[in-house]
């Protein structure tokens, strides 16, 4: 039994891990964190199901894109309109005005799409796999597949293009990076689109998990915030490791001790994690205490 | 004092329009949303205190008005007590919270402060909805006794009508006042920059716990007042998105403004009551009218706010440009130091080493900043201490006032002063100034002073004397009323020096004070610096300008690469050809004196 709540704590480890990696890169280009990501995941699991897949009937593969593209421009235009004016704020005006933008989306969601619940079948079925004396469900394990596939991804370009470098260049000095003549608003944008893509692959990938409702996306993007924490501000393989880590605490932490107080497990982990460990696991070297 | 005759007029206008909804007999759920307003307005003013004043980032004000309102209602309930005893009861209660995260935000700063709070909203309520021994669960706690002033008038809603405007105006006048005293200053040199409050004396952690004490306390004013006035709680009310709404109340009212924070949480609690007619649209609309107006307009409220119910109303102005009394320039300030100097100076010959430094080292990751270096300040010196880039002057400075943690020890007089707090240390008679300028931006250039004065016999009016003498020294005292964000780098430097000797230290540490000022005015901060050495103060200075060491230094350490490469008097140190290599990156081939004259002309 446990084994089986250790891997359904892998699964959903993975999802904070998408959503964490979203937070990193934005605070590595921007330093500034985007508490509208839950909603981000939110409005995309209902563009996702409402749109493409009830309203529409197309296939898995070609919503997902669709919905990967919607949210990608959705964040690219965000970026540049309101995020990138947000950076010469103070630190706390920034984190508002995401939360304003965050109800606006989940309040969108719910004019679009109506209050009601939806439901939305795993394309993968219901079957499960035995491994190793473990039943696991099919969605768990594709999950963990893709996001395993985007990790990758991700690094591989990371480390063999220059993006990276000039990511963290426009983060430092905005003006002198685009003295140096990095196109700056093209690399915030493209990042922020990256970021909301991620929240889009968390979206369609938790969808078949919960009901879409309005509020699906509050919590996993406060635990993806909770996630890159735990593994270093603004670090990337510790945003992938701390969603992890906090997803498994979390689903065994829910099974030993208190299932009513699941979330309550989340934020524990943070608290003694800032009081144990502030920089996180793998800590950036010159991660600034934001 | 003479009050302009529209004043009290304004004030009688302001008071007509709050009493009107009782003499008019306005709707009773109109009155309930300005008697939420009034609540909600004590609770923002708590936090505005935190995040506004203090810069602490707070996303957990509602749990603390949640736990306020279920203290408040529990003693009620269980413990019969009556309201007048709850509800101080239940303050006390959030009073020990507050201490509790004014220790924690020591450790936990910036964003992770906002998650933390927020995270400590998000388990108040499960402990709320879970625990239904004591909260009653999911459904709350009904049927508590309301208060009841039946002289007031027929409805819960206006008997408390005035006596609930009357505390938020009371909460209003005592943040006001907070903001002034000493401790406000405090507050916001701590918002505006940490460390350089730490190291002008300021005790961080008391005046953090103080501001989560006054937060958390006015949460729960106004938590067992929503009781008092409810008669229910639940779970419900107390989410993280009440907790960002008051947030919003504060940011609107221009993060920091007393009267902006009043008017926003009056303007956030009613707005959306005055767009359900919008219904569906409501929610979205106000989320985007957030973005929007923090986009276009961030100082939000504050600006009016502070000109209605700061100037406008009470006439309280900013303290009249005074006639400068003092000379206008460093140069004016100069003259005056020198023609006092030959009465003073060289009474005393250095004596008695007063600042000790032994063994001390310091590692930053693989940099080795401070290897094992030693050195003795004497009582009435000025010893330069001068070295290439990063050879470890700056964190020399950071060790001995306590910024920067280090290895060995570090002595003034006979007490060993090494890895004290900064405000221990400053206590102690060690003053500094930054490498990069660091005044508290949003503060006057006298407030600056202000708070490098501590506390003062005298009160206020002694404070206030002393820094504006300080400022005359510099030759800056006509900058006083100044917003020490709008100076020159030139300007903020002599206002830091300024801020240094108001609280007249036994050592004075300085990291390039000339860095900044135009060529002439260096050697009038010479002079500047000789007289303070007159008046007894030791001098630690970095500096990298060799005219400006030799012409004030008695004596000069080097450093280079983290050690100690050469300690003489000046003269003899640009001799040393050790000295030269580590500036000029190899050795003189040929040591003459010619060639050391040239090598010094190629520093200079």
């Amino acid at each position: 039994m446990l084994g089986q709540v250790i891997v359904s704590g892998l699964a959903m480890g993975c999802i904070y891990a998408l959503i964490a990696l979203g937070y990193a890169y934005v605070w590595n280009t921007m330093a500034i964190v985007n508490f509208a990501a839950g909603e981000f995941l939110t409005f995309s699991a209902f563009v996702f199901v409402g749109t493409f897949t009830t309203s529409m009937h197309m296939p898995f593969w070609l919503a997902a894109l669709l919905t990967a593209a919607v949210m990608a421009l959705l964040g690219a235009v965000f970026s540049r309109l309101v995020f990138a004016r947000l950076q010469r704020q103070r630190a706390l005006v920034a984190i508002i005005a995401t939360v304003g933008f965050g109800i606006f989306l989940k309040e969108m969601a719910r004019i679009i799409y109506g209050p009601e619940p939806m439901l939305y079948d795993s394309p993968f079925g219901d079957g499960t796999l035995q491994l190793l004396g473990l039943r696991l469900p099919m969605q768990q394990l594709v999950i963990m597949v893709i996001v395993v596939i985007v990790m990758m991804l991700q690094y591989l370009v990371l480390r063999y293009s220059t993006i990276g470098k000039v990511m963290r260049a426009t983060a430092v000095d905005r003006d002198t990076a685009a003295l140096m003549g990095i196109p700056v608003n093209r690399v915030l944008a493209g990042t922020f689109a990256f970021s909301s893509v991620l929240a889009a692959l968390a979206g369609i990938l938790v969808a078949p998990l919960f009901y879409v409702t309005t509020e699906m996306g509050t919590l996993v993007g406060l635990k993806g915030f909770v996630a890159m924490i735990i593994g270093g501000f603004g670090s990337v393989p510790g945003a992938i490791l701390g969603g992890v880590l906090l997803g498994v605490v979390e689903n065994v932490g829910a099974f030993t001790i208190s299932s009513t107080y699941k979330d309550a497990i989340a934020f524990a982990v943070l608290l003694v994690f800032l009081l144990v460990r502030p920089q996180g696991l793998l800590p950036e070297r010159f991660a600034d205490r934001a | 004092m003479n009050i302009p005759p529209t004043r009290p007029l304004a004030w009688l206008c302001v008071a007509a329009a709050l009493a009107l909804p009782i003499v008019l007999d306005l709707n009773i759920y109109y009155l309930h949303v300005l008697n939420l307003a009034w609540i909600a307005a004590i609770a923002a003013l708590g936090l505005t205190v935190a995040t506004g004043i203090t810069g602490q980032i707070v996303l957990g004000q509602a749990a603390l008005v949640g736990l306020g309102g279920y203290a408040t209602a529990l003693f009620m309930m269980r413990l019969h007590l009556p309201w007048f005893l709850a509800l101080p009861l239940a303050m006390l209660l959030a009073v020990g919270v507050g201490i509790a995260l004014g220790a924690l935000s020591t450790r936990i700063k910036g964003h992770y402060l906002a998650i933390t709070t927020l995270a400590l909203n998000e388990i108040f309520r499960l402990v709320a909805l879970n625990e239904e021994w004591l909260t009653g669960g999911p459904m709350g706690l009904r049927d508590i006794p309301t208060l009841s002033l039946p002289a007031l008038g027929e409805s819960v809603d206006r008997q408390l009508y005035l006596p609930l405007l009357g505390v938020a105006f009371g909460v209003y006048a005592l943040t006001t006042h907070l903001r002034r005293t000493r401790i406000g200053r405090n507050m916001r040199a701590v918002r505006d920059d940490e460390i350089a409050a730490e190291a002008m004396g300021v005790n961080s952690h008391r005046v953090k716990t103080i501001a989560f004490v006054m937060c958390s306390a006015l949460a729960a004013l106004a938590g067992g007042l929503y009781v008092l006035l409810i008669g229910f709680v639940a779970p419900s009310n107390f989410t993280v998105f009440e907790s960002i709404k008051m947030m919003l109340m504060v940011v609107l009212g221009g993060l920091g403004s007393i009267p902006g924070t009043f008017l926003g949480a009056v303007v956030i609690t009613v707005l959306p009551e005055a767009l359900r007619g919008l219904q569906t649209y409501y929610m979205a609309a106000f989320g985007l009218g957030v973005v929007l107006i923090l986009l276009l307009a961030p100082r939000g409220l504050g600006v009016f706010g502070d000109w209605l119910l700061g100037s406008f109303l009470t006439g309280r102005r900013e303290p009249e440009q005074e006639a400068p009394a003092g000379p206008l320039s460093l140069s004016a300030a100069a003259a005056t130091a020198a023609r006092e100097m030959p009465a003073r100076a060289q009474t005393t010959r250095p004596a008695a080493p007063l600042l000790k430094v032994r063994n001390v080292s310091r590692q930053f990751g693989g940099v080795t900043a401070l290897d094992a270096v030693s050195f003795e300040v004497k009582q009435g010196e000025i010893l330069g201490l001068i070295g290439p880039n990063g050879s470890g002057k700056s964190t020399m400075i950071n060790a001995c006032s306590g910024t920067v943690r280090v290895g060995g020890c570090i002595e003034l007089g006979t007490d060993r002063i090494e890895n004290l707090s900064p405000w221990h240390i400053h206590a102690r008679g060690v003053a500094r100034i930054f490498q990069n300028v660091r005044l508290w931006e949003t503060m006057t250039v006298l407030e600056n002073v202000m708070v490098a004065c501590g506390a003062r016999r005298g009160g206020e009016a002694a404070t206030r004397g002393a820094a504006l003498a300080a400022l005359e020294r510099m030759g800056v005292r006509h900058l006083a009323q100044r917003r020490a964000g709008d100076l020159s780098f030139g300007q903020s430097r002599l206002v830091e020096m300024a801020r240094a000797v108001v609280s007249e230290p036994q050592v004075l540490l300085l990291d390039e004070p000339a860095a900044g000022l135009r060529g002439g005015l260096i050697l009038e901060l010479s002079h500047i610096l000789q007289r303070l050495r007159a008046q007894g103060m030791s001098i630690l200075v970095v500096e990298h300008r060799i005219k400006l060491v030799m012409s004030m230094c008695d004596r000069v350490v080097v450093l280079n690469l983290g050690q100690k490469i050469a300690e003489d008097v000046p003269a003899a140190v640009m001799q040393s050809p050790t000295v030269i290599e580590a500036y000029l990156g190899e050795r003189v081939p040929d040591p003459t004196a010619a060639s050391s004259d040239l090598a010094l002309a190629t520093v200079r």
